[in-house]
């Protein structure tokens, strides 16, 4: 194993798991989705890819849908609600349940938009990148991704 | 930045903290030279693993008993595809409600919920589901999650729908209220062994003579996993080990 593929696995994987994780939702389709891209990475000459982290999560936004397909009706329950501290949880966590259910409705696309913008922070410039698509239809996704779920969150906040 | 932006900035933050760690990558190397069904089984060790550590020992003995006084209840394999209609339906049957959604108003979810998430084991309520599962198709599938593929073809695999409760109770952990009581499930039995080959650290690989799942009816998720008898003891020493 190169030492460059070594050092990137180090610095940027962990992050990349998390970004699967977030997208897919899904703890095991998120591992082996970059757990491929890795294995995929290094098979290649690592210092080809030009930009090797936007190589990845484009890998792993594609091995994520293609394996959507696939084990779609076998998600396993995920623990993305649970607490430290029971008592914290007691104050917010039916918040955050609709949160999270509002944020499954989003569409695929709309999710990647929106874990690529508010998780990893990137400009609409390389989250075009990542997405194939313009500048303009990131903004947009994520815009619409918003108006989706502020009224189901905000329908919540009025129950209460 | 509006609240809802914040929002969803601190739950993307707080789910990435809680999400998989990356593990060991390389083994993926090795597995791409495999074939697809070895890398399914793969992956469902992590939920298998999941349900299975919350089961409690009183499961280890219902898999076997429910094993062994249901034979003249299932259908063995080599007969299957002739009395696929009547296996549709089995007297072991339980009354249930296929669509039926918990109730998650505030009054009723907060200390049983706050429970499962203590135990870090909750998610979203199950969907609906536009296409239940039949139980051939669930025998199939609990099939094909053995380690030993041409065993798991002559094995017994008997599968009950009965109330989420009910499964629940057989499973032998808490359940989960983001599943309604009455919701159908399936829970299937089979003598075909099951390895459990990774993800736990220190546990070295072992395989069962049985085990017995549960999933949704409708939507065909998955609910949950007892292995073996001996699997349960080893199960609640991991749940106490730190």
């Amino acid at each position: 194993m190169s030492t460059s593929m070594d050092t990137f696995v180090s610095e940027h994987g962990q992050r990349l798991v998390d970004f699967a994780y977030l997208v897919t939702r899904d703890r095991d389709v998120a591992e082996d989705a970059v757990h491929a891209v890795l294995a995929r990475m290094a098979a290649m000459e690592f210092a080809s890819i030009s930009n090797p982290v936007a190589y990845a999560r484009r890998g792993i936004v594609n091995e994520t849908r293609s394996r959507h397909r696939r084990e779609r009706k076998f998600l396993t329950i995920v623990p993305e609600l649970a607490v430290d501290d029971v008592d914290k949880g007691r104050v917010d966590v039916e918040d955050r349940l609709v949160l999270w259910a509002a944020f499954d409705t989003l569409t695929k696309r709309q999710r990647i938009a929106v874990v690529l913008r508010y998780y990893e922070d990137l400009p609409d410039s390389e989250i075009a990148l990542i997405l194939g698509c313009a500048p303009a239809t990131v903004r947009s996704l994520i815009s619409r991704a918003l108006r989706a779920l502020r009224p189901l969150v905000e329908e919540t906040d009025t129950d209460e | 930045m509006n609240d809802l932006e914040k929002s969803l900035k601190t739950e993307l933050r707080e789910a990435a903290r809680r999400g998989p760690r990356l593990g060991d990558w390389r083994s993926a190397l090795d597995e791409r030279a495999q074939p697809p069904r070895a890398r399914t089984r793969s992956r469902w060790s992590v939920p298998l693993v999941a349900a299975a550590s919350v089961a409690v020992v009183a499961a280890g003995g219902l898999l076997v008993s429910t094993v062994v006084d249901s034979d003249n209840q299932t259908t063995p394999a080599a007969d299957r595809a002739d009395s696929r209609a009547e296996a549709e339906v089995s007297v072991l049957d339980q009354e249930c409600d296929v669509s039926a959604v918990p109730d998650l108003s505030s009054g009723n979810l907060s200390k049983k919920f706050l429970d499962e998430v203590k135990q870090n084991r909750v998610a979203q309520p199950l969907p609906k589901g536009a296409d239940p599962y039949s139980r051939t198709r669930i025998d199939d599938w609990v099939r094909a999650q053995s380690s030993d593929a041409q065993a798991a073809r002559g094995a017994t695999v008997m599968t009950v729908q009965v109330p989420y409760r009910v499964g629940a109770a057989w499973m032998g952990g808490g359940d989960n209220p983001l599943v309604a009581p009455s919701r159908c499930v399936w829970v299937s039995v089979t003598d075909a062994p099951w390895e459990m080959r990774r993800h736990i650290r220190g546990y070295e690989p072992k395989t069962f003579s049985g085990y017995m799942m549960m999933h949704d009816s409708a939507s065909g998720e998955y609910l949950g996993m007892v292995a073996g008898p001996d699997a349960i003891a080893k199960f609640n020493e991991l749940t106490v080990t730190p």
